[in-house]
């Protein structure tokens, strides 16, 4: 464990040979049958993906009134990222892995080698230390694991699906709860045609006895991914939630927009991490990477507290805040945050802050790392009411350029209505000190080892919140920003 | 989008004596009639509430004197204007050879082709609908030009009174200062009733030249001043901005400073005070187009009753400005649980072997300050009186005129509500080393 954060020099020269040198490595296309819609988005489409999925008449009228009201609504422009614009009949929004299935032993075996290639081989997940995965094929779940044990807590894991039919008081309950329909042009698309997703419930007083995470992984061509995942820890519970992504390559770019919801009940504790490694597009044009446009946002009880960690280093366009609205007193919100764009990648991420409760403290680290062309920005609010009495807030916001072509940016807004607020914010932009370089050489430091080890002393204090495994990937993911920075 | 504003600016002006005056003019007002007026969904204009302006009809200003003389620095050069129209010109033998200081209109016929090389090159019409507005109406103002070399040993100070209520004045101020020139200038617009004022300053700063610019908009709680200062620094070049608005329905300046020349620094300070209803709101962008420059930014609000304060602050640098260092700072103190603050530091960088740095904080009186002077017999108003003032102390300290900066001391004294009989001047100095405040 003690050695997880040490850089460990060997390895990181070879990690970064092998990332300056590698073609983007998940970018395989499996082939399996899929039944797809045929593009195009109306309200039969709308009608015809709840009838599919069998459910009931409350949620496809729901459905409906976030269709009709995204018809009303304007796709941002707002967010500093540039890209041609999204034919939105273009896009196909249903596809679903044929057949149902009902054991492991049905699943098909390319999936299961699909997962493979990933390292998250299907069976032998069991033996992956704790971590139950609930892995999302396109948009259908496909295979679920551990719920037996999860079960015996009364802890519900399941496809977003399942939890529409087997518990659809709760989802009724939540479902919009924290992100409605209204909120913004891509969570109203969501909310129209999500496909499918995540459902977890965790019982009061319980705390979830292992990690719980979904590998998202997008496949077939032309088809938008719309997760969507609601997450409830009722009072006094505590979970931890991982989230993973990879993609293969494609050409055409693909449109994701998920919205993940969370509820954190009186003293109850929500952890989301999140390790995001979409296709980025073509190194020289940017073509064919991931749009990701996500909606996250977590609702806050009495003395319950939401902390995202995020590490984005994939997509072609990232728009994404993770926010807290800290609705009760003495609530706590955290967002820490590692996001590099490297090639012609753009991301404009940050996080909300929303103080409504007496006593609700948050605090926002930010990490942005630019090399080769790309842009990055962090945006964020952090938002003070009027009856929100000793609120805290500290934010900080570093930036680091490797390369002269990149741009690192920031915008935090700040807007306070109580005078009893106290909220800081700091924010540096600097690039790799030569002298710092110069003082690992003279230590018989290769400049590259520096480098890796400069990039990973900067993003420390956002990795050591991340559950060990993701700690792992995301040290290696950061690796691809080094290329081209030495020398 | 709201309905139509009741503020109809009236575009029929005399046709200005000058060709390129007139062209320019023209150029505007179709500019403004495409502008409009700013709305909310404009991101630079989200959080400001036009209304002051938009909401009430506004008249051009008529030939008005002013009935109360108005304050004017001690020893120095002094042009005035009162709604629009110059009151008081410069005696040209008072000014050292190579300084010209003249109001615009008649600068069309004496110096033509500084206003022809000058004028509307640095405000920008385009995308800012004021500046437009302000470049289609009379075009009339103070024009200070320094010839290469030289110095203007008195501090200027240029006036621009608007008197009367429901009227509009559009002041222009065009400054020039060639390579190695030095002056320090005080532009105070000062409005005693129910008016707008619009004004547009463009300040040209050569090579090696050093300008300090302290800018003041002193109006009443019913006025609104909602103007825009843009600056271009040449190399090795200092430029140095105080700005100060006290209060108003409506106060917003658009400050926009480029670093065009190598080497070039600025700094720039703000103090912004409001209670009651009022809106005040710095918009300033630093851009940085070229290597080893140097910015700081020092903006400070203090919020009263139900006021909103506003700093957005942007530094651009651009992909070849290597080696920039630049600093920000916005600190907001809210003495109401009514007033609200905005604080949206901005940061654009796109050249990597930079140092850029913002800081930013909003809070209340420190409550152990307070019971540290409450505790030596300082009473509660006083004692957030002599806080408050600490907390503008570090704005007010950048201003270089001495007169100014006591000035300004006092008016935040009064504004603060205590002149405070039993509080002595050297109490003060003693608990918080405050000695500027000493007259």
């Amino acid at each position: 464990m003690v050695g997880l954060y040490e850089v460990h020099m060997t390895d990181s020269t070879t990690m970064l040979e092998e990332f300056a040198n590698r073609e983007y490595e998940h970018g395989f296309v499996t082939d399996i049958e899929e039944e797809t819609f045929p593009p195009g988005l109306n309200e039969d489409v709308v009608r015809a993906i709840s009838a599919k999925k069998s459910e009931p008449d409350w949620l496809t009228q729901w459905r409906l009134k976030a269709y009709r009201h995204w018809l009303t609504m304007e796709e941002p422009s707002w967010p500093k990222v540039h890209y041609d614009a999204v034919d939105y009949q273009a896009i196909s929004y249903f596809a679903a892995p044929k057949k149902l299935l009902e054991s492991l032993d049905e699943v098909d075996p390319e999936i299961l080698e699909t997962y493979k290639k990933l390292g998250i081989p299907l069976d032998e997940q069991k033996a992956l230390a704790g971590v139950a995965v609930d892995a999302v094929f396109d948009s259908v779940s496909v295979a679920t694991t551990y719920k037996d044990k999860l079960a015996e807590e009364g802890i519900i894991f399941c496809s977003f699906s399942e939890a529409v039919q087997e518990h659809p008081d709760l989802v009724r309950r939540y479902l919009g709860s924290v992100v409605p329909h209204t909120d913004n042009f891509f969570a109203a698309l969501n909310s129209a045609v999500f496909s499918d997703g995540s459902f977890v419930y965790i019982p009061e007083g319980v705390r979830c006895p292992m990690e719980l995470s979904t590998y998202f992984r997008i496949n077939a061509a032309n088809t938008g991914q719309f997760e969507r995942t609601l997450l409830i820890a009722d009072k006094d519970a505590q979970v931890s939630y991982l989230e993973g992504c990879t993609a293969p390559q494609r050409d055409e770019n693909q449109l994701h927009a998920a919205v993940v919801e969370l509820v954190a009940l009186d003293r109850a504790k929500i952890k989301y991490s999140t390790v995001q490694n979409w296709y980025p597009g073509d190194k020289e044009t940017g073509k064919g990477g991931i749009f990701n446009f996500v909606t996250k946002r977590g609702i806050c009880g009495e003395e319950s507290k939401i902390s995202w960690t995020q590490v984005e280093t994939g997509s072609a366009i990232t728009w994404k805040y993770p926010s807290v609205i800290l609705k009760g007193d003495k609530s706590v919100g955290e967002f820490y945050s590692v996001a590099l764009t490297a090639g012609r990648q753009q991301a404009d991420t940050g996080t909300k802050m929303v103080h409504l409760g007496k006593d609700t403290r948050s605090t926002i680290i930010s990490k942005g790392i630019s090399a080769g062309k790309g842009q990055n920005s962090y945006r964020g609010l952090v938002k003070v009411a009027k009856g929100a009495d000793n609120a805290r807030n500290f934010s900080q916001c570093d930036s680091m350029l490797i390369g002269s072509e990149c741009g690192a940016h920031t915008f935090p807004y700040i807007e306070i209505r109580n005078p009893s607020a106290q909220v800081e914010h700091e924010a540096t932009t600097s690039k790799i000190g030569e002298d710092q370089i110069f003082y690992c050489n003279q230590r018989g430091l290769s400049t590259e080892d520096a480098v890796t080890m400069i990039v990973n002393g900067f993003c420390k204090e956002v990795f050591k919140e991340l559950p060990m495994e993701f700690a792992v990937e995301a040290q290696k993911l950061l690796g691809v920003s080094l290329e081209g920075s030495v020398g | 989008m709201a309905s139509k504003p009741l503020f109809q600016p009236d575009f029929a002006s005399p046709a200005h004596p000058m060709k390129i005056l007139a062209t320019l003019g023209s150029k505007a007002r179709d500019r403004f009639e495409e502008l409009g007026f700013p709305s909310r969904r404009d991101e630079d204009w989200r959080l400001t509430s036009l209304a002051p302006v938009t909401d009430h009809q506004f008249a051009k200003a008529p030939e008005a004197t002013v009935t109360t003389e108005g304050w004017t620095l001690p020893d120095a050069v002094i042009i005035t204007f009162v709604n629009d129209r110059v009151v008081t010109e410069i005696d040209k033998g008072d000014l050292p050879p190579g300084v010209t200081i003249t109001a615009l209109s008649s600068a069309a016929a004496t110096h033509p082709h500084l206003i022809e090389n000058h004028l509307g090159r640095l405000a920008r019409i385009d995308d800012q609908p004021f500046v437009a507005l302000n470049t289609a109406q009379g075009l009339e103002g103070a024009l200070i030009h320094l010839a290469p070399g030289t110095n203007l040993d008195r501090p200027l100070d240029i006036v621009y009174n608007t008197t009367g209520d429901d009227i509009v004045t559009y002041p222009r101020t065009l400054i020039i200062a060639e390579e190695g020139a030095k002056a320090t200038v005080l532009e105070t617009f000062v409005g005693d009733g129910r008016s707008l004022i619009c004004p547009v300053t463009e300040v040209a700063v050569g090579p090696n030249t050093s300008l300090s610019h302290t800018r003041l908009v002193e109006i009443n709680t019913e006025g609104s001043c909602v103007g825009s200062l843009s600056v271009t620094v040449d190399e090795h070049a200092t430029y140095r901005l105080s700005s100060a608005a006290l209060g108003g329905s409506l106060v917003r300046a658009d400050i926009r400073v480029d670093l065009v020349g190598e080497g070039a620094d600025t700094v720039l300070d703000g103090l912004t005070l409001v209670g009651g209803n009022e809106q005040g709101t710095a918009h300033v962008i630093v851009d940085h187009r070229v290597p080893n420059c140097t910015s700081t930014q020092r903006f400070r609000s203090v919020l009263d009753g139900r006021s909103k304060a506003v700093f957005t602050g942007r530094i651009i640098v651009a992909e070849d400005a290597q080696k920039t260092d630049a600093r920000q700072s916005s600190r907001s103190l809210l003495r109401s649980s009514d007033a609200v603050a905005h604080n949206n530091p901005q940061l654009e960088i796109y050249a990597d072997d930079v140092r850029c740095t913002h800081g930013s904080t909003v809070g209340q009186l420190n409550p152990e300050a307070l019971f540290y002077l409450r505790a030596r017999g300082i009473d509660r108003s006083t004692a957030e009186g002599i806080l408050t003032l600490a907390f503008a102390a570090e704005v007010l300290e950048g201003i270089p005129i001495e007169a100014v900066r006591s000035r300004l001391a006092d008016q935040l004294t009064a504004r603060l509500g205590q002149p405070s009989h039993q509080f002595s001047k050297r109490k003060a100095q003693d608990t918080m080393k405050f000695g500027d405040l000493e007259r």
